[in-house]
């Protein structure tokens, strides 16, 4: 192997590891712990050996602590929760250099149940303190993981619709998706909800708990799949490690459709997506949208070359936390800016005006603007708009304006 | 109404246009002062450091190999502005086209008319050193329709004005003396000699100047000096002046420091 092509799959209560095209997956609990009296640091089940042990100090929910800045104090050393993350995803990915034998990472591919600004920035973090490019590291929601997941499988498994029931120790999660063929483009859409359904996998421990659970997702099956059609259904998530004790529940939602077990799914569908970033053209020539990517094209009428054209700042499908840009303008006749909003899901298109109010007068084509664009999450975007005027000929003025555009 | 969408350029070293005292940072400025000061950028505007800046700062190599090309074969200077203007696309093409035509009608402007815009031009952006030159080799023109007294007259006028304002005072009297010489009916030479000794009373008038004195309205003269005396006391720069004398002696040294730096510069930017 040149260098890993890593899958991660990350969240308070597990951690997934696979490498591209690679069948081996370590699953573990997202804690680490400290050997007392070492500089030595263990995850997983190793990490609850040494603290049952009594030789070293746990540490859980780590995502959770960095992402709220808190701190852990393991001897007399006090570490920030970003800080053990950094620890933690070091320990992980020496699992699979150790298994490969390099430790060169080619592409890392996060997954996260949930995407926000502030775990992005924590995990960016982490990939510059591994010296990690950040062109070789991406964070992705598990939606996304989804759609790579399945759109790596054969067609007939995602021809019509595709559900994905993920049942942890955190609750039930249904995640549903579906490829749409249009004239310009195709375009690959997954949506999830969390159901008031889960059930604590406790229960499963007695025949009871388990009769009754299966009757609770029998419900939810029958709710949440009437009137669609599947191709597939998958089942996920450690209450469906051991699926026996939802016999009827598997026989409801495997019916006319391929129902499959994977527990790994959200750490191969990274792996996918790491290794897709290895080629030069993408494996997946569809239009993603999910959680983590923009909903919307936001674009702007422009000159360039003479001619009127549409110029794109975020496209619809883009990872909404690397779509950020920089461009300038030059105003000619100009007192607005004015955003298309064109959704993916429908046709008309919204505008939003940005007056530029205070902006010196100047004559006309003698002012140049920079417009810096960003993301605070998928449905919000932040624009900042910057008078940098014509160079020495009229001097740029301090005006700057800052807004919120909601798509 | 539109948005023109810029490309990136990136400039390290702006360019330097000593004749406005300022630096481009862009095609689009680049463009701005062609199409605005086509007298400062007919001749010899396009030489080795502009397609330096182009290839190098602005990232524009085609552009600068054409130009390059195009200078070594002799080509039109004009066509070599033109291909700026519309490499650049900062303005249309019917824009480019009216500059076409505003270049043609320069050129074919009598000699002497083209270098005295030309000079009168660079007078007005305090360029006197480069202006005094292109003054004198006028002067040097033979005589016909355009080249007369008359002409040679506001050419004279004009030195005089430029050798003043870089304090060459004995070469400004005598200019604005031979201006008389070319045009007696003009009565405001008098006046600007007159105005010139109030300036530097050291000046030596010769007997001719003193005789075009004898009969004017020196006291109307006298009001207007004391008018501009009134307003340049009242003028910005001087109060500039009066804030920093009133500054304690090491505040002040050091303002005084700037300011003599910014004169000399001012200076510097003239000659």
């Amino acid at each position: 192997m040149d260098g890993l092509v890593i899958g991660l799959a990350l969240c308070d209560q597990y951690t997934q590891v696979n490498c591209g095209g690679q069948e081996k997956v370590w699953s573990f609990p997202t804690v680490i712990c400290k050997k007392k009296n070492e500089d030595l640091w263990f995850v997983g089940e190793e990490a609850y050996g040494f603290t049952l042990a009594g030789d070293g100090v746990i540490v859980d929910k780590l995502l959770n602590l960095a992402r709220k800045n808190g701190t852990s104090t393991i001897g007399n050393t006090k570490f920030t929760g970003q800080e053990l993350l950094e620890r933690f995803i070091e320990q992980v990915i020496a699992l699979p250099a150790k298994e490969y034998g390099t430790e060169k990472i080619s592409q890392m591919v996060v997954a996260l149940p949930n995407v926000d600004n502030r775990t992005m920035d924590c995990l960016l973090y982490c990939a510059d303190h591994l010296k990690i490019p950040r062109s070789h590291f991406h964070v992705i929601s598990y939606s996304e993981s989804f759609l790579y997941f399945v759109l790596s499988q054969e067609k007939k498994v995602w021809d019509n619709q595709v559900g994905l029931f993920d049942l942890s120790q955190k609750g039930l999660r249904y995640y549903e998706m579906k490829v749409q063929k249009g004239l310009r483009q195709t375009i690959a859409l997954s949506d999830y909800e969390n159901l008031d359904e889960g059930v604590d996998l406790d229960v499963l421990e007695t025949s009871a708990g388990a009769r009754l659970a299966d009757r609770i997702l029998c419900a939810c099956g029958e709710r949440l799949l009437a009137k669609k059609l599947f191709s597939s259904i998958i089942l996920t998530g450690r209450g469906f490690e051991k699926p026996e004790w939802a016999a009827d529940f598997m026989k409801l939602v495997g019916r006319r459709r391929k129902l499959y077990c994977e527990p790994h799914i959200f750490a191969k569908g990274a792996a996918c997506k790491a290794l897709d970033h290895m080629g030069k053209e993408t494996a997946f020539p569809l239009v993603l949208i999910c959680e983590g990517r923009l909903k919307a094209t936001v674009s702007m009428e422009v000159i360039h070359e003479e001619r009127t054209t549409q110029l794109v700042i975020a496209a619809s499908g883009d990872s909404w936390y690397e779509a950020k840009s920089t461009m300038e303008f030059i105003l000619d006749h100009q007192e607005e800016l004015i955003f298309q909003i064109q959704p993916v899901d429908q046709k008309k298109k919204n505008e939003v005006r940005i007056p530029l109010k205070g902006f010196p007068k100047r004559p006309e084509r003698t002012t140049r603007i920079q417009l810096k664009t960003g993301f605070k999450n998928e449905n919000t975007m932040a624009v900042v708009i910057k008078d940098k005027g014509f160079g020495e000929l009229f001097p740029a003025s301090d005006t700057e304006i800052r807004r919120e555009i909601v798509l | 109404m539109s948005l023109i969408l810029c490309r990136m350029e990136p400039v390290r070293h702006p360019f330097e246009i000593p004749e406005l005292g300022i630096r481009i940072h862009s095609s689009q400025e680049l463009c701005y002062v062609i199409y605005e000061n086509p007298l400062l950028v007919m001749d010899d505007f396009v030489d080795y450091r502009l397609i330096q800046f182009i290839q190098e700062d602005l990232g524009m190599e085609f552009l600068a190999g054409k130009l390059e090309n195009w200078k070594k074969s002799g080509e039109n200077p004009d066509n070599l502005l033109l291909l700026i203007l519309s490499e650049c696309q900062y303005y249309t093409t019917t824009e480019v086209t009216r500059y076409r035509q505003r270049l043609i009608q320069m050129r074919k402007k009598h000699p002497a008319d083209y270098w005295k815009e030309k000079a009168d031009y660079l007078a007005e952006r305090k360029q006197y050193g480069k202006a005094i030159p292109l003054y004198e080799k006028l002067l040097e023109m033979e005589k016909d329709r355009v080249v007369n007294d008359m002409f040679l007259s506001r050419v004279w006028i004009c030195l005089g004005a430029c050798q003043a304002r870089m304090f060459q005072f004995e070469k400004a009297c005598h200019s604005y003396e031979k201006a008389y010489a070319c045009n007696t009916q003009n009565k405001e030479i008098p006046e600007q000699i007159y105005y010139l000794k109030a300036f530097f009373p050291e000046l030596v008038l010769s007997q001719r100047c003193l005789d075009m004195l004898e009969d004017a309205d020196q006291e109307a003269w006298e009001a207007n000096i004391a008018v501009a005396r009134k307003k340049g006391e009242g003028s910005e720069k001087v109060k500039e002046l009066d804030e920093l004398f009133s500054k304690d002696p090491v505040k002040r040294l050091a303002g005084a420091a700037v300011m003599v730096q910014q004169w000399k510069q001012e200076y510097r930017g003239m000659i």
